[in-house]
């Protein structure tokens, strides 16, 4: 099963925001002097070697030896070290979360999809969605990072360092997005038969354009207009799919799998295990353990005009 | 033996262990319930003649057996969703009983048999019992009866918790 | 039957028609001359009986012989004038007759007297039975056995209680488990009128008393465990019409806040705050049911109840103050709507429903004569609050609470304890009161007498975990790990004498388990309770002195009520039969799972050995 996103690689050498340059900086720097140091000890490794193959008998002593030693082997690695132990500092400080930020995320990773939820200080205004998460460009987002079963990591590579999803821990992380786009996220610590297929979409947009979308997810599920959706809701609700999912406005409330009240906007399915198309909705909801094996969703045995109903809904749920 | 012929006759043993091996494997998850309609075989003579009284579910699902009795992994899925379809909200936490009757002792209202327990869920009973069979998929109804048989034995794997305190002591 | 209840002022037996007559008329007149000029209510200090009984106004109360609304007053108070038990002649008390139901589940809620018969309302199936006092053994007049749902049982959070019925107009007024309230003609027990108010399949159940004023009747429904909106409705007594209903939650056209309603206080101000304080749509499964009683204030013409917890126990779920659950409410009995309200635990994370009798007392605090409204509260906390404005005047804990550090008189809000907050996968432990709290449902009363509320109490403090759920319609939602356990000094309930203006505990009776039935007492100041293990108890109100006990078959969860017969002795009456919450492990439930029953298996492992199911009505008199 082929992954849906065009995945930029290596993305952490192409960061896209504030939270991920100073790293990629550090990194290049350590990378220029490691280069350089490997050069230089290869180089000196290599003349030792040849100068003693042309050595024939006898011990030279000599006292250069003691200097080669003290400097090369004590004061430029300290030189060194002190060098790349500031830049780490500096670099950790920039990477570490600004004092204000334009919203605060609880993602919580479950086996295998992220619950994200824009908190709010006003209880009616958190939104909840999953395996997308929208952020304003150039304002930095807070992310409260938790997990409902193992150990996950939340790393999307172009915007930031990857930061545990720890069972009973609640560790902290930041994104910023300096131009708009959409960036690739995945699970960074190996949790499971579906670990790589647990991947985030995370897309930055203007922040009138996030403020619109943010109001949306906030909203309920429309309701149905056309007879095919309407037969889809009920389905939906009165079926197997309200045990594990949670469409509000309605009465399908579970709390197992991803909340569906706005899935017909997201752009993938299943963690990005699926387009988000009418064939990819139709086949997840048909053989789920096809396309996602060991994932959590079973196959509910729809006929095909209920399929075919309840696709039609989940499409209304923009 | 030679040592060739030695190193042979373990290679081809280690082949054999293997393949049975995959044989055995392959046969837990996989296998699905048997069922039939047909009517219990005759039985021996020894018993009279007659109709009896009791749950007899052979007589319409035929041999129905769990294909995940024993599987840890059906298990642990099994326990999960207990809680997570409610069964924990009417049975308790560890299946005590609360709404409903407890899980963990022997006395079975509706039968204990595996067949038994499956149709109590899917099809419900008068007496508060939803019916599960339109919304949760067989498998999953199975893997929560593997778990219902684990409950009390070593098996468990959740086991009830136990109190922080037996009296309170309001701290000095 | 030799112990049979023979009138001794007739021989022979059986009274004659014309015999009957005379004795009610006779008993008419004697209670219309007692009838006197307006109480002074409040001053006469505590303890010390005032000198006439026979002063003291108990608006919407019967007869003194008889008792026809579940709290006898429309206040609640639960007092009796009658005396011809005293606590001198209290210890010669002796079982006169019995009835068993042929049901063996919980038995809360108390029987009705009036016009000489007994109304009996059972738990699930919710049969009523009608017996004639006038003959002894006391035969059936009539039984109605109701078509109740039997899949209601399923939806029954605690046991498949009913509460008892209000009578009015020659109707026995009661409630279905099955959301049906249903009048019966008192004489003939053919079915008046049903009205179905609730669905079942949503988790809805119907289990509280109603309460009869004038000529409309005031129900309301059960299942906060299972994800139920909770209202408050008003039915037309001559025909069951629905006049109104009021929701707890939700935008406030629906909860019938309007012009009138001022609020004591200021986070209680503002458009709307039903939906504002919930995340989402979680008002829509946000509890707030009425499953407690009703009271009524005729001098301000204001209905007074409580209502329950917010729906999930898992309080994460649900940010945000959660308006207007765990509401002490006061409405306009005529239109419903809401005149003030005050929220006992904002964002609730202990299940500490507020539905418990609220009763309105008129009382000398602080040196001035003030309305209250009294509340044996779930949290602990006895609220005495302004019943005209709903500002609280005090909060005295009246058993060991650590939840809360007090609460904060300007502000109306509890000062929660940080450590005893409840969060999703945080297990916290040490929570006193329990879920059920200090007090649940089982009533209190009030003595005229004394100036002293008489109590049941329970001692029980618990852990609480939250956990992830989903809300699936029919099934609990509720989220949360729960077990409970004894409380400092071990004992897990007492009967207590309180004075609300002094605001202390006058004397206790500790008690093995917590006291479960409701508290009654009388003009020769006796007091009765009855414990889980079934012992029916006389106490001297003065001083709490158990006077004279009786171990009935089963525990004892009922409101014991006190009546005259038609021989015109004082008989005192109660239920025995254990179940409810508390004694779910009664009933079968498995002790290896501590967790069970919402956390009261653990609390009550031995109750088994204590008590068996049971279900049958229990009269005394004296010989």
């Amino acid at each position: 099963m082929t992954l849906q996103h065009a995945i930029p690689m290596p993305g952490m050498l192409h960061p896209a925001g504030p939270a991920a340059s100073p790293l990629a900086s550090l990194g290049w720097v350590l990378l220029a002097i490691s280069v350089v140091v490997v050069l230089v000890v290869s180089a000196l490794v290599l003349t030792a070697a040849l100068r003693a193959g042309r050595e024939s008998t006898g011990v030279r002593r000599s006292g250069r030896g003691l200097s080669w030693i003290v400097v090369g082997g004590l004061v430029v690695p300290t030189v060194i070290l002190t060098i790349v132990f500031v830049l780490t500092v500096r670099t950790l400080g920039a990477a570490s979360p600004p004092a204000r930020s334009a919203a605060t995320i609880q993602v919580v990773g479950h086996r295998w999809w992220w619950e994200v939820r824009y908190l709010d200080s006003l209880p009616a205004d958190i939104a909840v969605t999953a395996n997308e998460l929208h952020l304003p460009v150039g304002q930095p987002v807070r992310l409260e990072l938790s997990s409902a079963d193992v150990i996950h990591s939340f790393w999307v590579p172009e915007l930031a360092g990857k930061t545990d999803l720890i069972p009973g821990q609640h560790n902290v992380a930041w994104l910023e997005a300096d131009h708009p786009g959409v960036y690739w996220g995945t699970c960074g610590e190996y949790c499971g038969l579906e670990h790589a297929r647990m991947q985030l979409t995370v897309v930055a947009e203007p922040p009138a354009a996030f403020r619109r979308w943010l109001d949306r997810q906030r909203q309920a599920a429309a309701a149905p207009s056309s007879a095919a959706a309407l037969a889809g809701q009920g389905l939906v609700t009165e079926g197997a799919c309200a045990l594990c999912h949670t469409v509000r406005g309605t009465t399908a409330g579970g709390r197992l799998g991803p909340d569906l009240t706005h899935v017909g906007s997201r752009r993938l399915l299943a963690a990005g295990a699926v387009a988000n198309s009418r064939g990819g909705l139709t086949a997840w909801i048909a053989d789920p353990q096809g396309l996602k094996p060991g994932s959590a969703m079973p196959a509910v045995g729809l006929s095909g005009p209920e399929l075919q109903a309840v696709v039609a809904y989940l499409e209304t749920l923009r | 033996m030679s040592s060739r012929c030695r190193s042979a006759a373990v290679g081809a043993g280690m082949l054999a262990l293997l393949a049975v091996g995959a044989c055995t494997q392959g046969a837990g998850g996989s296998e699905r319930p048997v069922r039939g309609r047909s009517m219990p075989a005759a039985e021996s003579t020894d018993r009279a003649a007659g109709v009896y009284p009791g749950i007899h579910p052979a007589v319409v699902l035929g041999e129905l057996r769990n294909p995940y009795t024993g599987d840890r992994s059906a298990i642990a899925t099994g326990q999960m969703l207990f809680n997570a379809m409610n069964c924990a909200g009417c049975h308790s936490g560890y299946a005590g009983g609360g709404m409903g009757p407890s899980l963990r002792d022997s006395t079975w209202i509706y039968g204990n048999s595996d067949a038994q327990i499956y149709s109590t869920i899917v099809e419900g009973r008068p007496n508060g019992m939803p019916a599960w069979g339109a919304k949760l998929p067989e498998e999953q109804i199975w893997k929560i009866i593997a778990y219902l048989r684990t409950l009390g034995t070593s098996n468990e794997p959740v086991k009830p918790p136990k109190p922080a305190y037996t009296v309170y002591q309001p701290p000095k | 039957m030799e112990n049979g209840p023979l009138p001794r002022k007739h021989s022979a037996g059986r009274l004659t028609t014309a015999a009957r007559a005379e004795l009610l008329l006779a008993v008419t007149l004697a209670a219309a001359a007692c009838a006197g000029p307006a109480p002074r209510r409040a001053e006469a200090e505590p303890h010390r009986p005032s000198p006439d009984s026979s002063l003291i106004d108990q608006p919407g109360a019967p007869q003194p012989g008889e008792w026809t609304l579940p709290g006898r007053d429309y206040a609640g108070t639960r007092y009796s004038p009658l005396d011809q038990i005293t606590v001198a002649n209290a210890r010669n008390l002796r079982l006169a007759w019995s009835f068993s139901t042929g049901f063996a589940r919980g038995f809360e809620g108390q029987p009705l007297v009036v016009a000489g018969m007994m109304y009996v309302v059972t738990p699930y199936p919710n049969k009523v039975f009608a017996i004639d006092l006038s003959h002894p053994g006391g035969p059936l007049r009539w039984s109605y056995t109701p078509p109740t749902d039997p899949a209601s049982q399923g939806e029954a959070c605690c046991d498949v209680v009913n509460r008892g019925a209000s009578y009015g107009d020659g109707k026995i007024v009661f409630n279905r488990l099955d959301n049906v309230t249903v009048a019966l003609d008192a004489r003939t027990g053919k079915v008046a009128w049903q009205t179905t108010l609730g669905d079942i399949d949503k988790g809805e159940t119907m289990t509280m008393a109603p309460l009869i004023v004038g000529n409309r009747v005031f129900v309301g429904n059960s299942g906060g465990e299972m994800g139920v909106r909770g209202w408050i409705t008003a039915l037309d007594l001559g025909s069951g019409k629905v006049l109104w209903q009021a929701t707890h939650t939700g935008p406030d056209q629906d909860v019938k806040i309007g012009p009138r309603f001022k609020p004591a206080y200021d986070w209680l101000k503002g458009k709307d705050r039903g939906v504002s304080s919930w995340p989402g749509e979680q008002w829509k499964i946000g509890g707030g049911t009425v499953w407690g009683w009703v009271t009524y204030d005729p001098e301000l013409d204001l209905l007074f109840y409580g209502n329950g917890n917010p729906g999930v126990w898992n309080p994460d779920l649900r940010p945000g103050d959660n308006l207007w659950t765990t509401a002490i409410f006061a409405r306009d009995p005529a239109t419903g709507e809401a005149v003030w309200a005050y929220p006992t635990t904002p964002h609730d994370s202990w299940d500490y429903d507020a539905i418990n009798e609220n009763i309105p007392l008129d009382l000398t605090i602080g040196g001035r004569p003030r309305k209250v409204l009294l509340q044996m509260g779930r949290t602990g906390y006895v609220y005495l609050l302004d019943r005209q404005t709903g500002q609280v005047i005090s909060a005295t804990p009246f058993e060991h609470v650590n939840w809360s550090t007090g609460v904060d008189l300007k502000t109306g809000r509890p000062q929660v304890a940080k450590d005893k907050e409840t969060h999703e996968g945080v297990n916290t432990t040490g929570i006193c009161p329990a879920a059920t709290g200090a007090k649940d449902q089982q009533p209190a009363a009030f003595s005229f007498r004394t100036k002293l509320i008489y109590s049941p109490a329970t001692n029980l403090c618990m852990d609480y975990k939250g956990t992830s759920v989903g809300y699936i319609a029919g099934t609990p939602y509720v989220g949360a790990e729960v077990m409970m356990y004894p409380g400092p000094r071990g004992n897990r309930g007492e009967f207590i004498a309180w004075d609300p203006v002094a605001a202390r505990k006058v004397w206790a009776i500790p008690e093995r388990f917590p006291v479960w039935t409701g508290a009654l007492v009388t003009g020769g100041d006796v007091a009765f309770y009855g414990t889980m293990e079934g012992w029916f108890k006389a106490v001297d109100a003065r001083n709490g002195k158990v006077l004279w006990q009786l171990k009935t078959g089963s525990g004892t969860l009922g409101n014991p009520i006190t009546y005259l017969g038609p021989d015109g002795r004082q008989y005192v009456a109660v239920y025995s039969g254990v179940g409810g919450w508390s004694g779910a492990v009664a009933l079968g439930l498995d002790t290896t799972d501590p967790t069970g029953a919402l956390g009261f298996v653990n609390g009550m492992k031995d109750l088994p050995s204590y008590s068996q199911p049971g279900g049958t009505v229990y009269v005394f008199a004296l010989p």
